[in-house]
């Protein structure tokens, strides 16, 4: 029983410092790699989102058929014209 | 009237009589179903336990676990055997319980619908998802001196970790004859998240404490990093995690591993859209009832009525009320030696049970200061406490399996 108790003791303590370890590792080596991404210049291969004219359609739909072909596509798609037929 | 009695026989009736708890457990079990159904206490794994642990309790279903031990060596029969032998219930639960499969794959799932995004914006706060498993660490402590046995009090202290699959893991691991009444006491303390934060809180904390307005400190003591690629970082940083956890706690990966897969093939993007969705809807909700019935299926009378079972109820409750006071006095102690205040209810939400404790302190929040939005803030803790219980899970494993 006492020694149950003395390693229940132990584990409170291994196991409290290991979570504080490990997260303090985890907020230092956050504010690390923030740091490292924001000097990355990235060639970010985004679909431009071209503002289309047109009278047929509201904002929120329009933007509902640029993120449609966006999933749909992959990202390579590209909306150029919106036409009632 | 031998026809009567052949009919008797095969009807469940006779066999209930001969053992009434089992009645018991019907009434439970339709009990648990009540609390899902009726008043929505996490429906989604609380409806099949519950679905479970009614298939489990009618005699003649074959249905309930039996649990492996020198006589029955069910251990080493194979899959086959025990689907023969034993019912299609123990063939799930040593395939897919025993074998630990589920809680991570269930892991993957969360992972894959978390959002790191509120964590990284406010990384300090994810030192409180730290300081809210206390509650694991004191109730194993206080288990033991009850006469649990290390492996018995370390499954019954993870439930104050509020983290389900965790504890599940974690209970299949060192204490799987507890498994049923730690996975009801989990998920229900889970459920009660909404009352347990705002009872803790309000015996904890000030008004003036309530009131303290994260915004208005952030605009007083602006952050000092800025996030410029946000989209790029959610990518790297799930990776560089689990290569951090993997090399310093390496039992915790079948649990924090598995999450950060899931969340990176989410962060990726259309790339990879059909893993996130394979993750996060089609294996989630298969492992999902599978593992409610499976652990339903565990809770027979004869395993769960007993004296054990109204300790693990009692301590789980009690490991949740620590673990959130744990929280929110780690925050109080910041407060002392900063300048910049924090509101202690995010502290409150260092254990897991996420979205869920994070939206009930910002409720909170609002209702003494209707322009104190802390949800992200609230969130911050709340994923870092995903990863802190499962760490503490990895630690306890480690060093008692």
């Amino acid at each position: 029983m006492e020694s149950n108790l003395s390693n229940a003791l132990l584990l409170l303590l291994i196991g409290m410092s290991t979570v504080f370890v490990i997260l303090f590792i985890i907020v230092m080596g956050g504010n690390f790699l923030i740091r490292l991404v924001n000097k990355v210049d990235l060639d970010v291969h985004e679909v431009p989102f071209t503002k289309i004219k047109t009278e047929i359609l509201s904002p929120s739909s329009e933007a509902a058929i640029h993120a449609v072909v966006n999933v749909l596509t992959q990202g390579k798609g590209k909306v150029e014209n919106i036409e009632k037929i | 009237m031998e026809v009567l009695n052949g009919i008797y026989e095969m009807t469940a009736f006779g066999a209930i009589a001969d053992d009434p708890w089992s009645i018991v457990m019907i009434v439970l079990a339709l009990f648990l179903l009540y609390l899902g159904i009726g008043k929505k206490f996490e429906p989604l794994l609380l409806v099949p336990i519950a679905f479970g642990v009614l298939l489990a309790n009618f005699p003649g279903g074959n249905m309930g676990v039996i649990p492996s031990d020198e006589t029955n060596g069910i251990m080493h029969l194979t899959i086959i055997e025990i689907a023969k032998d034993y019912g299609i219930m123990n063939m799930l639960y040593y395939l897919l319980i025993k074998t630990g499969l589920l809680p991570p794959l269930i892991f993957m799932g969360v992972g894959a619908l978390t959002d790191f995004g509120p964590m990284l914006r406010n990384l300090k706060l994810a030192y409180f998802g730290a300081a809210a498993q206390i509650g694991i660490f004191v109730v194993l402590t206080a288990a033991v001196t009850l006469g649990f046995t290390l492996k018995e009090a370390a499954a019954l202290g993870i439930i104050g970790g509020a983290d389900g699959p965790t504890a599940i893991y974690t209970a299949i691991v060192l204490a799987p004859h507890l498994l049923g009444p730690i996975a009801i006491a989990a998920y229900s303390y889970m459920a009660l998240v909404p009352v347990i934060i705002p009872f803790i809180a309000n015996l904890t904390m000030s008004e003036k404490e309530f009131r303290i307005n994260m915004r208005e400190q952030d605009k007083l003591y602006p952050p000092t990093v800025h996030i410029k690629n946000l989209k790029l970082l959610k990518i790297v940083f799930p990776i560089v995690l689990c290569v951090i956890v993997s090399l310093l706690v390496p039992s915790s990966v079948p649990l924090v591993g598995m999450l950060l897969f899931g969340n990176l093939v989410k962060e990726i993007g259309t790339d990879t859209n059909r893993l996130f969705t394979a993750a996060s809807e089609t294996i989630l909700n298969t492992a999902t009832i599978f593992l409610g019935l499976t652990v339903g299926a565990t809770m027979t009378s004869a395993t769960f009525l007993q004296s054990q079972t109204l300790m693990i109820i009692v301590g789980g409750f009690l490991a949740f009320c620590l673990s959130v006071g744990g929280g929110i006095f780690a925050v109080k102690l910041h407060n002392l030696i900063s300048k910049k205040k924090i509101n202690p209810l995010i502290g409150a939400t260092g254990l897991s049970a996420v979205p869920m404790s994070s939206r009930v302190a910002n409720e909170l929040a609002l209702k003494y200061d209707s322009s104190n939005h802390i949800l992200q803030y609230a969130m911050s803790s709340n994923i870092s406490g995903v990863i802190g219980s499962a760490v503490a899970a990895g630690v306890l494993i480690s060093f008692l399996s």
